[in-house]
This record gives structure tokens, C-alpha cells and sequence, in this order.
């Protein structure tokens, strides 16, 4: 039996190493932070921490930090709030600081080259500076990561940024002026007439019915998404250029370098590979979102990546729990160096994981636990195969073409059930999106052959207390990856990404919807599609048909028949256009004729077309005291009766002259954005707020109006609609006719 | 001084023709062929446990030779009232109210008795110099019946002439239209059509075809508006009309007989009621009406054939084929004069017809609903109208006791879609949708519902000018089932939707041998049965 050794043999605890010591935290709000906050507060107990956060600190401490998995049930008095933001100048109120330990970074692999420096190579300097100037010269640990070393092969010393043999040689402050200038650049150039006409074609397909005003905004999100695009497209060429994989490698690096260059009094960088769900604490498999190498798992359990992923098979994939980073991190602000030091911290080295053992293990793992795809059904998951990247980017590229194809086609052909069509091909096209922005993302990683060298961070585990080795350990050995993987961290992953399992539910939704609440107001119903199942088409061909004979009947349908395509290609762009033009028709046709063959429209043609939803919804607004008002591009005799069934109707009005229709409209026709100001009219003249009023609308031409009321009911919308209507979480409804029974 | 009608003569022989009816209890035993069973717009054959008893509809009566004589003889002496000619005099206002599309079911081939009638009165009329004469369809809060409608009803010659000023549709929501006559002493609103009631004469010319109808439930519902009907059209009288097929035990006929009084007392009435046999399917379908044990070879061929191509049809067209068959009625009777006498002799022309003696109440009463009802000729048996007809009709039709026990089980065949017609029945689905899907109970149903749907400008607008049934409808058509609601354990629908049986608060099943299963678990063991094989129509006269 082996004696214990003498307590004095031992060195000092980390405990009591930081005892009275004040630690800055930055990042709490962020994974790595929340774990070392965690760790602070459960074993370090005479260690006081300062949180940088932005926005009011106070508050997202309580509300964000304290209740959330490495903080829950401790006591979080000893934290001090301070409010701030790394991405500017002129941090006040950090006094008294001892040792910062620096977690905050952007981590996106998609963001623009000028905003990444901005905080991950700007921020590390600058926080130093605002600490410095609240009167203390603290130690500093600075997280920054494995790929911060660039595109390598071989072993990866631990070495920061900048010392080890043919790095380029960088200029932050030219490479922030150059990526600053870019953004002006792309900008101006996003302004330029042939990309203009590029976004506004695009939103009038998109929503063009919906009137200007709308078609301009999307446009306008249309140009800031490509800026964005853009932008990220150059920051991470850039950094390919300069051997680093994109543009968080890069700043991650710059930043390591302009830290050396402030010669902070003690400096440790922590480069952790790619850190994932905890191990041990707080408890085995935290996690809160989805983190780098996820995406790829469960795109794959997902069933999205079928044998398409460019990658080596042998290549490590150094993942690292996140409970080990932030051990390392405290075990490190214990043990301040006398010279920078750098610690790797990763598992390639002494415990490799491939890619090839990460796609068995995830193989097997979604396939005795299949997630549940769009329909709740599982996912059959397919082999897990290599090829390489380029070959991959082409088929993408390849089948990109043929889909875009597939929607012009369907846009300018007006086909039936063309619904259907354009929501496959949206969908097809969604998942083409993300296997697309994957690949391009991770292409780099998946041929990264390289091991990270962690002796420095082996060094320091093993000078630790064996209590410590305990407590804050990070010993990367004892990590038996089949568990990890399979016990672990993909039980966490599919926590996140599935939904829990509903409990037994009633199998029928018992009465109706609950009537709708607040004061009474106004209750807009858009009349064809919603109302009534018809067009001004339909009203049209009944009024024409419905003395002739039947074979004149055929024989005018028929004629009427091929100019359907063009009705439906020109309502497509624009519904006012469609109107104005539609209404040619009735010129020259006898006023009062008409009017008299109008008298027989309700039982021959409107209450066969009533959605008798509608109707139950309309008394249902008159019981509560709404104004109900109808409104409706078709003409108003033809829609006199409704008039006992809603206390407004707005309808179009033909202009007579000597007994006939001139084919004229007397008012320009009640689309889009007419609607909706017609709405903010009829509410002001009856005094109610547009927020207490509802409409009904059934296609893009009503969006205007649904956008402005504070009830929105989307009713049968067509695909486009619906869209718009799941993307501002509206209710939609589907209403039918009894008309299926005669 | 009258001169007795023809059928009066014979009234004696006729006193209990019911109980002769011995043959129209059938029991099923080991070799009984299977059952016949209208389902909509189908048929089903059905095995029946042994023991089971079957009543059947008396056959046809044979009709009147000569009708064209037996409506002169009817008008020419009028039961306690002079004869027609004596009161009509020249510039007086005449109103002649005829009964609406709802009857005969099916519609009679042509010509329609209606007609014919209208014609003799009006000949007389215009011999008498009347030139004030207005044809209104007394359709009380039914539908207007289209032109096509109306000329069937009154023929082409009578049509021309008076449509559309002089021919038209009641209105019972015509603000211009309507007079109020008062209250009962029951306090029962009396209000009627204002031609009508300031008319010097009004004569109604009326097909009875169940012993519901007729008598001063014509005049007084029929030209009545919904003030006027809703004091008999309610729960409370439904629960207490037991059943409204015997006027002499129903709460409805006597509020409707003291709103006649009113209206008698406001407008003389020559009430002109005719009968008609049970002679409802035509030509090779004929055999329907026979019991089973009867069909010969060739009709069973003829039935299998007909059952195949209805099973496979599609469901549109064969609707649409249904509802052009029209019966091959015989007249049995015409009477004319008072109303209280003519109805009297009119319904034991009726009980001649259709009253069958049955002895001791069932565990379980079976019965297969047909497509028709009268509120949906040309339409749809909607699913209120499913319940209207089985629990309404098919369960009322009795005198005495229900054909089913108390706590007892109704079970029925029919297909029970959700369907509607758009244009006839929009209330109907609001109700169905809206009302159903809250309360199954009449009494909450009237209580909560009725008035929103009865003073709807939109329904109201729908019945006025459109052709549709007034709002409030639907709300009685739920209350006719009323009683049998409140009197049967359970009901259960053979071949019914799931969804709509569930929203009606019914339970179904996909086989007879499954509904009987469950119907024992509400009514015990081997419970007794009854199958009234209707149609055509009759009723059952049964003792307890």
C-alpha cells in the first residue's frame, strides 16, 4: 500500500491559488464562458468574477446566465455585471481586475471579414487597454482556437500567431481598412442598375401582386442579403489567400498577434480544437445550441448529406468537450507563466478521433436511433461516403441549374396544381441551400490534415494538485470516444434538434375556435377566395354563359379557355394591371341587361361559391360588435347581395355611358396597397386602432392588408401566401364550399 | 244542406282497419330471406335475428275512378259549409293557398292533384265573376319553389295565367306582407300573410300524405310567419306531441288548432284536403314495396342489378337520377268544406291507408332511411335532415306508444354524409358546424342559438329572395327529434360517416351484426326487434 504523500509536497490548489483574486469574464453569454462561469462558482468560492456583457448586464446575468445549465442552483452574488461592448472603443468600469479570462468572440465561419476583426482581432488588445486604465495591469487569458495556426499539415506547435516559420506577415489595421472598404465598395456596387433590376425581378416574382411599396422592401432585403453574401464570399477568399481556412481563423489570429503586441504582464492563449458537449460537468452532454461539427452530424442524421461530403476519411476531427476547455482555462489563470505560453487544447494528439470513426459512430447511432423527418417518420440514413469536394460542388452546382431552370419554368407557364410544383421545388431547393453552404463551410476542416501538438497543456495538468486533477481536469485519455459520441454528446444533439415527444393527446380538437378577443374594431374580408370561392373571371363567364344554349356555351368557354393562361401569367405580376385590363371586356356590353341577368346571381352562382366558413366568421364579428366590411375587385352589382351580409361592401364600378359599359373603371381598381390604406381610412373614420382589426385574405394581393391590421387570417393562400404567412406566424385556414355535393 | 262525399259512404266499413292488418307483422324465422333496407341513395339487404318481427306497409288501396267528379262532387257538397258556388261572388278578393313542394314524397307524376283541384275552383270562380284571385304557395319557412316548381304543382294552363303577379311564393319575412291577427288564449302569436288574411275568401288546397298534416296546421302554418310557428315549433310542444302523428295526443296540433280558430274567425276558409295511397314506386320497381318472401326470381335479378349499379354509381349522378323518380299515386280521397269535419274524414282516409296494429313495444327498433325527406326534394339529405328523418319521422310515425321502448335503441341504415346544398340548406351547415359542435341538447340549442340564426339578415335575405330555408330551420328539424331523443337510450347508424354520426351525437356501425352488439350492451341480452320496413309510408298503431 502506498503511503500519501506530505500536503506540502504538494503545490497549492487552484482554489487557493485564485482565493481573493477578482477574475474578468468575458463571453459568459456564450458556451465556453457559461462553463468557466459554472466552474467559478461551484469550486472556486473566495473568488470574486466580473462579467462583461453587452446590453444591460444586470439583467441578462439574472435572466440569461445564473439559470442556465452550469450556473443552475448556484450562488451567483459574487458575480459583478458590467455592461459593454468589445466591438467598440472605450470600455469604462473594469477596476480591481486580476486575471481576465477573455471567452468573447464571434465564431460564425460566415461573417464579413471587417466585423470579424473588428471584435476577434481588435477586441483582445482593446479590452486590455480598458482593463489598464482602470488602474490594474491584470493576467491574461486569451481562448482563441486551434485553427488560429491556418491551414497546415503535420504537427501544430504550440507556438502563437506570428512565431512559427513562413507565416505571413499581417497588417490588422490594413486588412480592416481593406475589408471596411469593400463593404463601400459592394455597397455601390449592390446600387447599380443591372443588380437592381436583378433584386426587384426577383421580389415581383416572389411578391409582386402585393403592390410597390412591398415589392421595394423586398428587393431591399434581397440587396442587403447579397451585400452579406458578398461580403462574407470575399472575407473568407481573403483568408484562403493568406492560408487560413475563413475569416474567424484569420481574426482569431490577428487578434493572438496585436494581444502579444500590447505585452500584456502575463499572457496564456488557450487554443481549444473544436469544442462540443461537456463530458462531466455540469452534467455529462450539456449543451445549449448547435456548435461546429453539428450541422454536419445532423445533416447527415438528417438524411441531407447521402454520400455527398468532401472530406478524408483518415483526417483527426479534433473535437474537445467543453467542460476540459474551460478547466483548462481556470487551471491556467492558477498558473500564470512568466513568458506568452500557449496550450492546445485538443485530443488529435494523444487520443485521435477521425472522420472516418466520427461517420461510423453517427452510422450507427441515427441508425438504431433514426431522427424523425418533415413528416415524423424516421429518416433511413444512408451510407456515409467520401468524395472530394470539387467533384461534390459540381453536382450541387449542376443540380442548382436544373432547379432554377424548373422554377422559371414554373413561374412564366400557368400550370395546373403549379402550387404543388413550386412548393417541391422550393423545398428541393432548401435542401440543396444547406448541403451547398456546408460544404463550403467545412470543405477546409475536412481537408485539414494536421495533429495539434497539446504538450504545453499536458505539462500543466500534470503539474496540478491531485485534487485539481479531479476537479479541473482535462485529461484528454480517459475520453472513450465510441462513449462520448453515442452516450454523450449525440443523445445532446438530438435533444436540441428534435422536439420532446408529445404527450397522449384528444384526437379531436373539441369546438370551435375560441372568438376572438379585444375591443371591438374592424373585420376586413377580402370577397374572391375568401368569401366566395371564385375570380372576377368566373363572374364574368357566368354572366356571359348563363342564357346561351349549350353548345354556345362550349363553344364560348372554349374561346375563353386559351386566354386563361395569359389572365393568370399577367395577375402573376400584377393584380391591378390584371384588373384594369380584365374589365376591357365588359365594353360595349348592355348596362342595364346585365344588371337585370345580376338579380339571379345569388342562388345560380353566389351561394354555390360561399366559403360558409366565412359566413360564420363574419356573424361571428358582428356578435362582438365588429364592423364587418367587404372588399372586392369584382363589380358591384354583381355583388349587391352581399350587402345583407356585411355592413360595407367595396366594390368596382363600371363607367356607363348612353346604356353601355365603356370597359372603364370609375376608381382605380382595389388591389394591394389600396386595400391597405383603404383599411387605415375606414379605421380612422370609425375611430379603432388598425392593431384591434381583422382581415381575411386569400392571396399576395391582400398582403398589404394583412400586414397592417393586428389580426391577419391567411385563407386558402396559394403558395406564395402561405409562404409569407408561416414566415410572420399567421393562422392559416383552409375553408371550403358545400358546392362538391350538387 | 250537404250531400256526404263519395268516400263517406263507406265510413263505417273502415272503423278499425288497423287491426285487419295481421299479415303486416311478419316474424323472421331460419329460412326468411334477408331484409331490405333503404340506405340514401342505396340498398342493403340485412339478415335479421330469428325471432325478429318485421312490419310491413299495407298494400296500395285502390283510387278513385274519376277524380275530376270526386272534386266536383267535394266542392259541390261541402262538409259543414255551403257549397263553393254559393260563396263566391263577383268582385271578391280571392286568395286559393296550395301546400308547398314538401309534399307528396316522392312527387306525383302529373298531373299534380293540386292542379287539378285549383282548376275546378277556379272554373267555378270565374263562372261566378271572381276576377281578385292570388295563388300562393304556403311554404311557411321552406324554400320558395323555383318557376319550374311552381308550374309542376299548379300545371302550365293555371301557371301562365297567374305567374308572376298572381302566382307567388308566401313570405313569411315580408314586412309589407304579413298582418297580425292577435294572440291565442294561450297567448300564442297568430300572424298571417296580409293577402290571405284580408281576403273574402280563402280556400287551401291540400295533399295529405301523414296524418301530421292538414287540418289547421295548413292555413295557420303554412301562411304563418316565424312568430306565428315558433309558438308550436319548440322543444316544450315537441316533447309533449306524443306523437304529432296522432293530432289527438299532440301539444302541436292543439296550439295550431287554436291558431286556426283565430284565423277562421279573421277569414272564412274552404279547406279542400285530398288523400292519396301508398303507391310510391313505379313500374319494375314495384316489387319494393312487397315483403321480401314475395320477390320472384326476376325481381330479385331486377334488385340485384339495381343494388350493384347503385353502389357503383357516381354518387352525383345517381342523386340526380333519384330525385327524378316521381310516384304513380292514386287519389283515395278528396274532401272539402270546414276545416274541422273535412280533416276529421281526411284522417281516416289516412288511417285507411297507412295504420298498422302492432302488439308490444321492441327492445330495438330497426329502420333504413330513404334519400328523400320534405325538405329536400331536389337537394340533399343533409345530416340534419338524416337525424329530422329518423328521429323526427321515422320515430313519431306511431299512435299509441312509441314502436320502441323507452331506453330502448333506434337503429338505422344510411350513409349520414356531410354534404349540403349551398343553395337550399345554408343555414344547415352553420348550424351543423356551429351549433352541433357545442350542444346536442334541444332545449341549450333553443335556448343559446335559435334567435341569432331566426332574425339573420343574411338568411332572411337568402329566404326572401333567393331559395333557401329560413335560418331557423334547421334549429326544428333538431327539435322534431326531440322526443325521440329524449325517449331512446341509443341510436345508432349502420353505414354512417364516423365524423358526422360523432358531431350529431350518434354512434354507428359498418354492419347491422355490429350495431345489434352494441345496441345489446344498452338494452340486455336477446333483446327483442322490429324492423318498420318503410317506405312506403305508413304508421303503426301500437299498443303497449
Amino acid at each position: 500500500m502506498l503511503a500519501l504523500p506530505d500536503e506540502d509536497v504538494f503545490p497549492a490548489t487552484i482554489r487557493e491559488r485564485l482565493a481573493g483574486q477578482t477574475v474578468l469574464l468575458t463571453g459568459a453569454s456564450g458556451f465556453l464562458g457559461k462553463a468557466v462561469l459554472g466552474q467559478i462558482l461551484r469550486e472556486l468560492p473566495e473568488t470574486e468574477v466580473v462579467v462583461l456583457l453587452r446590453g444591460d448586464a444586470a439583467k441578462r446575468l439574472s435572466d440569461e446566465i445564473l439559470p442556465s445549465g452550469p450556473c443552475a442552483g448556484l450562488d451567483g452574488s459574487r458575480v459583478r455585471p458590467v455592461s459593454g461592448d468589445l466591438g467598440r472603443e472605450g470600455l469604462q468600469g473594469l477596476e480591481g481586475i486580476d486575471v481576465v479570462i477573455h471567452c468573447a468572440a464571434s465564431v460564425s465561419f460566415e461573417q464579413p471579414l471587417d466585423e470579424a476583426l473588428e471584435l476577434n482581432a481588435k477586441g483582445p488588445a482593446r479590452l486590455l487597454e480598458s482593463v489598464r486604465a482602470g488602474g490594474s495591469d491584470p493576467y491574461f487569458i486569451h481562448v482563441s482556437t486551434a485553427y488560429a495556426a491556418g491551414m497546415r499539415t503535420g504537427l501544430v506547435l504550440e507556438k502563437p500567431s506570428g512565431t512559427a516559420p513562413t507565416e505571413p506577415w499581417l497588417d490588422l489595421n490594413a486588412e480592416l481598412d481593406a475589408a471596411k472598404a469593400w463593404r463601400r465598395d459592394i455597397e455601390a456596387e449592390s446600387r447599380l442598375p443591372q443588380h437592381q433590376h436583378r433584386f426587384v425581378a426577383e421580389a415581383h416574382r416572389a411578391i409582386g401582386p402585393a403592390g410597390g411599396p412591398a415589392v421595394g422592401t423586398r428587393a431591399e432585403i434581397l440587396r442587403y442579403e447579397w451585400v452579406r453574401d458578398q461580403l462574407t464570399e470575399r472575407g473568407r477568399e481573403r483568408a484562403r489567400a493568406l492560408g487560413w481556412s475563413d475569416t474567424y481563423g484569420l481574426s482569431k489570429a490577428l487578434g493572438e498577434r496585436t494581444l502579444i503586441t500590447a505585452n500584456p504582464r502575463n499572457l496564456t492563449i488557450v487554443r481549444p480544437a473544436i469544442v462540443e458537449s461537456a463530458l462531466h460537468t455540469p452534467y455529462p452532454g450539456w449543451m445549449e445550441s448547435l456548435k461546429v461539427a453539428d450541422p454536419i452530424m445532423l445533416g447527415y442524421g438528417a438524411g441531407i448529406i447521402p454520400g455527398r461530403f468532401g472530406a478524408n476519411r483518415s483526417i483527426r476531427i479534433d473535437i474537445i468537450p467543453v467542460d476540459f476547455v474551460a478547466n483548462a482555462c481556470l487551471a491556467a489563470a492558477a498558473h500564470p507563466p512568466e513568458t506568452p505560453r500557449v496550450f492546445n487544447v485538443s485530443t488529435g494528439m494523444r487520443n485521435p478521433f477521425t472522420i472516418g470513426d466520427l461517420a461510423e459512430v453517427t452510422t450507427k447511432y441515427f441508425r438504431e436511433r433514426p431522427l424523425p423527418d418533415e413528416d415524423g417518420l424516421p429518416v433511413s440514413v444512408p451510407d456515409w461516403n467520401f468524395s472530394s469536394a470539387g467533384s461534390i460542388l459540381t453536382k450541387i452546382n449542376r443540380a442548382n441549374a436544373v432547379l432554377e431552370r424548373g422554377r422559371t419554368l414554373v413561374d412564366k407557364l400557368p400550370i395546373p396544381r403549379s402550387n404543388d410544383v413550386e412548393l417541391r421545388l422550393h423545398k428541393n431547393q432548401r435542401k440543396l441551400d444547406r448541403l451547398k453552404r456546408l460544404n463550403e463551410i467545412y470543405r477546409p476542416y475536412g481537408e485539414l490534415d494536421c495533429v495539434f501538438d497539446d504538450r504545453n497543456a499536458r505539462a500543466l495538468l500534470e503539474s496540478l494538485h491531485p485534487e485539481d486533477r479531479e476537479r479541473f481536469g482535462f485529461d484528454v485519455d480517459e475520453i472513450d470516444w465510441d462513449h462520448y459520441m453515442e452516450e454523450v454528446h449525440l443523445p445532446a444533439l438530438r435533444k436540441i434538434a428534435v422536439p420532446p415527444a408529445p404527450g397522449p393527446k384528444k384526437t379531436r380538437s373539441a369546438g370551435r375556435r375560441p372568438v376572438p378577443e379585444g375591443p371591438p374594431a374592424l373585420a376586413l374580408f377580402d370577397v374572391e377566395g375568401v368569401v366566395l370561392d371564385s375570380t372576377v373571371a368566373h363572374f364574368y363567364a357566368w354572366l356571359r354563359t348563363r342564357d346561351m344554349p349549350e353548345l354556345d356555351k362550349l363553344v364560348w368557354t372554349a374561346g375563353a379557355a386559351t386566354k386563361v393562361p395569359s389572365w393568370i401569367i399577367e395577375d402573376r405580376r400584377s393584380r391591378t394591371a390584371f384588373n384594369r385590363n380584365f374589365y376591357k371586356l365588359y365594353k360595349d356590353l348592355p348596362a342595364r341587361e346585365l344588371k337585370r341577368q345580376a338579380e339571379d346571381a345569388l342562388a345560380d352562382f353566389i351561394q354555390p361559391r360561399i366559403q360558409n366558413e366565412a359566413v360564420r366568421r363574419i356573424r361571428e364579428h358582428k356578435r362582438r360588435g365588429d364592423r364587418v366590411i367587404l372588399i372586392t375587385s369584382a363589380l358591384d352589382f354583381l355583388v349587391e347581395p352581399l350587402k345583407h351580409l356585411a355592413d360595407e361592401v367595396h366594390a368596382a364600378k363600371l363607367v356607363e355611358r348612353v346604356g353601355r359599359f365603356t370597359g372603364e373603371l370609375e376608381e382605380p381598381p382595389l388591389t394591394a396597397d389600396g386595400r391597405a390604406s383603404l383599411a387605415a381610412r375606414l379605421a380612422a373614420d370609425h375611430g379603432v386602432e388598425l392593431s384591434d382589426c381583422h382581415a381575411y385574405g386569400d392571396s399576395l394581393a391582400d398582403l398589404p392588408l394583412l400586414e397592417l391590421v393586428g389580426h391577419p387570417h391567411a385563407i386558402n393562400p396559394d403558395f406564395r401566401l402561405s409562404r409569407e404567412a408561416r414566415r410572420r406566424r399567421w393562422p392559416i385556414e383552409a375553408w371550403s364550399t358545400e358546392k362538391a355535393a350538387i | 244542406m250537404s250531400i256526404a262525399p263519395t268516400r263517406m259512404i263507406e265510413r263505417t266499413k273502415r272503423r278499425q282497419p288497423a287491426t285487419e292488418r295481421e299479415a303486416c307483422v311478419v316474424e323472421v324465422h331460419e329460412h326468411s330471406p334477408p331484409t331490405l333496407f333503404h340506405s340514401g341513395e342505396q340498398f342493403r339487404l340485412e339478415r335479421l335475428p330469428v325471432g325478429s318481427r318485421i312490419v310491413y306497409p299495407p298494400p296500395p288501396m285502390k283510387g278513385l275512378i274519376d277524380v275530376d267528379a270526386a272534386i266536383c262532387a267535394a266542392l259541390d257538397s261541402p262538409l259543414g259549409m255551403d257549397p263553393l258556388d254559393s260563396l263566391l261572388r263577383p268582385g271578391m278578393k280571392l286568395t286559393i293557398a296550395f301546400d308547398d313542394i314538401s309534399l307528396p314524397l316522392p312527387p306525383m307524376k302529373l298531373p299534380d292533384i293540386r292542379g287539378r283541384v285549383i282548376e275546378h275552383v277556379l272554373e267555378r270562380a270565374y263562372r261566378a265573376g271572381v276576377e281578385d284571385i292570388h295563388l300562393i304557395a304556403a311554404l311557411a319557412l321552406h324554400r320558395r319553389m323555383t318557376a319550374a316548381e311552381l308550374k309542376r304543382a299548379v300545371g302550365s294552363r293555371i301557371f301562365d295565367e297567374f305567374y308572376p303577379d298572381r302566382l307567388y311564393n308566401h313570405d313569411a319575412e315580408d314586412p309589407d306582407g304579413i298582418v297580425d291577427l292577435g294572440k291565442t288564449r294561450h297567448d300564442e302569436d297568430v300572424e298571417l300573410s296580409k293577402r290571405a288574411a284580408e281576403s273574402d275568401l280563402l280556400i287551401y288546397v291540400n295533399i295529405n300524405i301523414v296524418s301530421m298534416d292538414g287540418g289547421h296546421k295548413s292555413v295557420a302554418v303554412g301562411l304563418g310567419t316565424y312568430n306565428s310557428v315558433k309558438a308550436h315549433h319548440n322543444v316544450h310542444t315537441m316533447r309533449h306531441s306524443k306523437s304529432f302523428m296522432d293530432p289527438s295526443k299532440s301539444e302541436m296540433h292543439n296550439s295550431t288548432n287554436r291558431q286556426g280558430d283565430i284565423v277562421e274567425a279573421a277569414v272564412p276558409i274552404f279547406h279542400i284536403e285530398t288523400t292519396l295511397n301508398n303507391d310510391m314506386f313505379d313500374g319494375p320497381l314495384s316489387f319494393l314495396a312487397k315483403p321480401e318472401a314475395r320477390w320472384t326470381a326476376r325481381e330479385q335479378t331486377t334488385f340485384a342489378a339495381l343494388k350493384r349499379t347503385t353502389d357503383r354509381m357516381n354518387p352525383k349522378l345517381r342523386r340526380a337520377a333519384f330525385h327524378k323518380s316521381t310516384a304513380p299515386y292514386s287519389i283515395t280521397g278528396v274532401q272539402a268544406g270546414a276545416v274541422g269535419p273535412v280533416h276529421e274524414v281526411t284522417l281516416e282516409h289516412v288511417a285507411a291507408q297507412q295504420a298498422v296494429y302492432v302488439k308490444g313495444q321492441a327492445d330495438i327498433v330497426t329502420a333504413g332511411l330513404p334519400y328523400v325527406g320534405p325538405y329536400n326534394v331536389d337537394s340533399i339529405l343533409n345530416p340534419i335532415l338524416v337525424m329530422c328523418m329518423g328521429l323526427g319521422y321515422f320515430f313519431n310515425l306511431y299512435q299509441g306508444v312509441p314502436l320502441v321502448r323507452e331506453g330502448g335503441v333506434m337503429i338505422f341504415t344510411h350513409p349520414v354524409k356531410r354534404e349540403f346544398h349551398p343553395v337550399h340548406h345554408p343555414s344547415y351547415v352553420d348550424f351543423y358546424e356551429e351549433v352541433l359542435s357545442e350542444t346536442k341538447d334541444p332545449a341549450e340549442i333553443e335556448r343559446r342559438f335559435e334567435k341569432s340564426y331566426a332574425e339573420d339578415e343574411w338568411y332572411r335575405h337568402l329566404y326572401r329572395t333567393s331559395h333557401a330555408y329560413h335560418g331557423v330551420h334547421p334549429f326544428y328539424m333538431w327539435y322534431w327529434g326531440a322526443h325521440g331523443l329524449q325517449h331512446l337510450g341509443d341510436v345508432i347508424f349502420v353505414g354512417g360517416d364516423a365524423e358526422a354520426c360523432r358531431r350529431l351525437g350518434f354512434r354507428r356501425a359498418d354492419t347491422m351484426r355490429d350495431a345489434l352488439e352494441m345496441a345489446e350492451q344498452v338494452v340486455g341480452r336477446d333483446p327483442s326487434l322490429t324492423h318498420f320496413h318503410c317506405p312506403p309510408l305508413f304508421y303503426a298503431q301500437v299498443e303497449a
